[in-house]
């Protein structure tokens, strides 16, 4: 159960978008963050990086990333229910996203050496970004006034949710 | 185990009382949620069974590995 096969792991960046009702306020997020894919015979499992604190899977690469957001978006509300106004809220997201464990930074690590490396090829059909991309997570009070149709859930997730490669390159 | 493996919820319980001494348990609207270290772990599927690979993610994160393996076994 704790070993995971480095040869079949792909190192994978993402980006979400969404925005959060919570307790008199509107809060914008937007996350670039890391997860490494793993091919097991059931399908394909994710486990995050940045953020660590989950783990899904599904049949596909596509299925996964569309679970992905799900769970983002879930986790948020569940937040937003927990706390008592934006500021915590904010504080919150930041705290989950920041925490992580060195085992998985290292088989992160590990995963995109063994890209650079040749001994793995990573999924096709997605596009590329460099390793180093930085991580991030933003939290922005969003005002009632400035919500337009496009900050739609699935608007948003249409136009800026992606799932990313790595470069076999380094930059 | 493969990471779509499942663990029953009771048993994942009993190793966290062993491994997680004083660990805190809560269940929001979507996910349970275990505090453990200083750290939290906010995304276990509320289910009766709950996939090897959740309960991997969560140990490591919580810094208690090798501790639920002892428990769960391969």
């Amino acid at each position: 159960m704790n070993q995971i096969n480095q040869s079949t792991a792909w190192p994978l960046l993402f980006s979400h978008h969404g925005t959060i009702l919570g307790k008199g306020f509107l809060a914008d997020i937007e996350v670039k963050g890391r997860v490494l894919a793993t091919l097991e015979a059931d399908g394909v499992w994710i486990d995050g990086v940045h953020p660590g604190g989950i783990a899904l899977g599904a049949q596909t690469l596509n299925a996964t990333h569309l679970e992905l957001r799900n769970t983002l978006a879930r986790i948020f509300i569940d937040f937003a229910m927990q706390t008592s106004g934006f500021d915590e809220f904010k504080a919150r997201v930041e705290t989950f996203f920041h925490e992580t464990d060195p085992d998985t930074l290292h088989e992160w690590d590990a995963a995109v050496e063994a890209v650079r490396a040749g001994r793995v090829v990573g999924p096709d059909g997605i596009p590329r970004c460099e390793a180093s991309t930085p991580c991030y997570v933003k939290v922005t009070r969003k005002l009632v006034e400035s919500v337009t149709p496009s900050d739609n859930t699935i608007v948003q997730q249409e136009s800026l949710d992606e799932l990313y490669a790595v470069y076999a390159d380094a930059a | 185990m493969s990471s779509f493996g499942l663990v029953p919820l009771k048993r994942l319980l009993e190793i966290l009382k062993q491994c997680a001494p004083g660990h805190v348990w809560n269940a929001t609207d979507h996910y349970y949620v275990v505090k453990f270290n200083g750290k939290t772990y906010p995304s276990l599927a509320k289910k009766d069974q709950i996939q090897g690979g959740q309960v991997r993610k969560m140990a490591r994160h919580l810094g208690i590995l090798e501790c639920v393996i002892a428990h769960l076994g391969k």
